[in-house]
């Protein structure tokens, strides 16, 4: 092992370490195991909004789903403690084939979908307490308002209700403009618009260079 | 009979150099007023770079050039629309005291007449894009024009037929009850104020300017010098709009501009006091709307007052420019200059001054009963006509922006241009698709 990788598996270390000590209060040992395997395999190469999928995907448990928001906000605290060379080193850790596969295999083919998933996915993540469930909730009950063919709607809905991922659906750029908008319409009602245009531009940054030779703005 | 012949050849010699000579000092009065008023004409029109930049400043970066677009377009377009509908609105002949009805797309005028009606054209102006700023941020490019065409070529030129109409027979009504308003602050400032007022009403706030809990949130200008500088612009271009207003260059001109200039600061000097006094920040842009506000507020009476109540008129304008934004939020409406208080509510107060503090007959209640009875009637004129026309803008063209519009900012949507490309956020704009709408 070479020191460069030293130093990432210390930091892959430091950043499991803060995983663990945020969700030890809300989980036994066995339960903590499995999840901590489970960030390990599938979100520890992805950036700090992806907590948002890895918390769904654990709240499978119904004793769990109930305290997801505070699971959020203490992984949040935790995470945020960590220096940021930290949390950024999580991205160059993973294998690119890897980040691939998943993408492909979780959110469906097409890459502007998934870059479409990340966007929304990362500006509901972004701020803390009850705010992104009212955001998702605001998007679900303005979708209807929005000019996107019914099957596509109730997709989009699904996922937002987090029922089910979104994959294999043709959505055209139109209409993730018009759901990112709707995002950023409840980011000013939550948020306010100068805190909503700060997070659209650190979030649309943070989706960039996850796909370099894309162009997110397209989206906006 | 020589003799006789000789002293009436003389006396008829020196009674023609008389004529003569007077004759002369006349063209020189004339050239004077002519070029003084041109000269403040053209001060007025610099008040339009003024508003740009105070309300550049105040809105976000994203939409910086939409609303310099906005101020330069319709003085543009306003200039056409009074020189052809306006000026005779106003100015006509006045016989029902109502509006006037001549002098519609003129082409044979004296040389003085079109020196008034220059001057004039620069004070529509003013009023038209008072509006500009209050709507800033929301508002649909082409609806705010049509609406600045019918401010300029309907709402302002009516009322002011009513104020100061009859240049060219008959008088306005409020005219002839002796109603006082020298430079327009009822005219210009409270009709735009009202004109704004209505059509932030139609439009709505800004995305999240009010949270659903009812927290008011502050949403910061882009460039503070900007908002500076354009103060400082407005307050030179108002020593013309005021002293202009004698439209004859003679010994009264100093004290209108001494009375101008020592409102302004009044007016700054009272917001400062009254944030001392609340135990509330200084802010820079609540400064210039008071340097402001009190520069509206002395426009009416800046002719008829005394120097120690030009001071009283602009303190007092000074604290409502701190009051009225505060009662506006309240009432969740977005005003993002302020124009409404500045313009509005400051004009009003001005107007009530002039009244109040008419010198030589101090506090008169018939004087000041006629003041109310203007100021009201421009408010019924100004906010009912303006809201009836942007509602039915509203229903046939559209008012407000699309969301997507404000997210992006109206700059890259509306004109495909940014104002700082090298600085701009990220998720402004895009490159490509710029270059494929130009």
């Amino acid at each position: 092992m070479n020191s460069i990788q030293r130093i990432e598996n210390l930091k892959f270390m430091q950043k499991r370490t803060a995983m663990q000590e945020a969700l030890q209060p809300f989980m036994d040992t066995r339960l903590l195991t499995e999840t901590l395997s489970l960030w390990e395999e599938k979100y520890s190469h992805l950036p700090t909004f992806a907590l948002q999928h890895f918390l769904h995907e654990i709240c499978q448990n119904k004793l769990l789903l109930a305290q997801r928001s505070k699971m959020l906000q203490a992984l949040i605290r935790s995470l945020s403690a960590l220096p940021d060379d930290v949390l950024e080193s999580s991205k160059k850790n993973a294998p690119p084939q890897k980040a691939a596969v998943y993408v492909q295999k979780e959110k469906g083919q097409s890459p502007e979908l998934s870059m479409f998933i990340d966007l929304v996915e990362g500006l509901i993540a972004f701020s803390a307490r009850d705010i992104p469930e009212k955001i998702r909730l605001y998007v679900m009950e303005n979708l209807p308002k929005a000019e996107i063919d019914t099957e596509n709607r109730w997709a989009i809905h699904a996922w937002l209700d987090e029922e089910r991922p979104l994959k294999e659906i043709a959505l055209d750029v139109r209409s993730m403009q018009q759901v990112i908008n709707l995002v950023y319409i409840a980011l000013c009602e939550y948020l306010g618009p100068v805190k909503a245009d700060a997070v659209l531009n650190t979030v649309l940054a943070i989706v960039q260079k996850k796909y370099p030779s894309m162009n997110a703005n397209k989206l906006l | 009979m020589r003799w006789v012949h000789f002293f009436i050849a003389v006396f008829s010699l020196s009674v023609t150099q008389v004529s003569a000579a007077e004759l002369s000092v006349m063209d020189l009065q004339a050239s004077l007023n002519t070029a003084w008023v041109v000269l403040t004409g053209v001060l007025v029109f610099f008040m339009q770079a003024g508003f740009a930049l105070v309300e550049s400043g105040m809105a976000r970066a994203k939409n910086s050039v939409n609303v310099i677009m906005k101020n330069y377009l319709d003085t543009c377009i306003g200039g056409i629309v009074f020189w052809a509908i306006g000026y005779g609105l106003m100015f006509g002949l006045n016989s029902s005291g109502w509006f006037g009805w001549s002098h519609f797309f003129p082409q044979d005028l004296t040389s003085w007449d079109w020196t008034f009606m220059f001057f004039q054209m620069m004070f529509a102006a003013t009023s038209t894009t008072i509006a500009s700023g209050a709507m800033a941020e929301r508002i649909h490019f082409s609806s705010y024009l049509i609406g600045a065409c019918v401010i300029t070529g309907f709402i302002y030129p009516v009322f002011g037929s009513w104020a100061w109409g009859g240049a060219h027979g008959g008088e306005g009504w409020l005219k002839s009850l002796g109603f006082i308003d020298f430079a327009g602050s009822t005219v210009v400032h409270s009709i735009g104020g009202w004109v704004a007022l209505a059509g932030i009403i139609i439009l709505g706030p800004r995305l999240g300017r009010f949270g659903g809990d009812g927290k008011i949130r502050i949403i910061p200008g882009h460039n503070l010098s900007m908002v500076a500088l354009g103060g400082f612009i407005l307050w030179f271009g108002w020593f013309g709009f005021n002293a202009g207003s004698t439209l004859i260059a003679n010994l009264d001109i100093g004290k209108i501009v001494l009375n101008t200039h020592l409102s302004a600061c009044a007016g700054a000097v009272g917001y400062m006091l009254t944030v001392k006094l609340l135990d509330r920040p200084l802010l820079l842009t609540g400064t210039i709307n008071a340097s402001l506000g009190g520069l509206v507020g002395i426009t009416a009476g800046c002719a008829s007052m005394d120097p120690q109540f030009a001071i009283i008129t602009g303190l007092i304008a000074g604290v409502i420019t701190f009051v009225g934004p505060a009662f506006l939020a309240s009432m969740k409406v977005d005003d993002v200059v302020d124009a409404v208080s500045v313009h509005a509510f400051c004009g009003v107060w001005g107007t009530m001054a002039a009244g109040i503090f008419y010198a030589g007959d101090l506090f008169d209640i018939s004087r000041i009963a006629i003041q109310a009875l203007g100021a009201c009637s421009a408010f019924v004129w100004g906010f009912g006509t303006a809201f009836g026309v942007y509602y039915l803008i509203q229903l046939f063209v559209g008012m407000r922006s699309a969301s997507l519009h404000e997210q992006r900012g109206l700059d890259f949507t509306e004109h495909a241009e940014i104002g700082y490309p090298e600085f701009q956020d990220i998720a402004v704009y895009d490159t490509d698709v710029m270059n494929s709408k130009r």
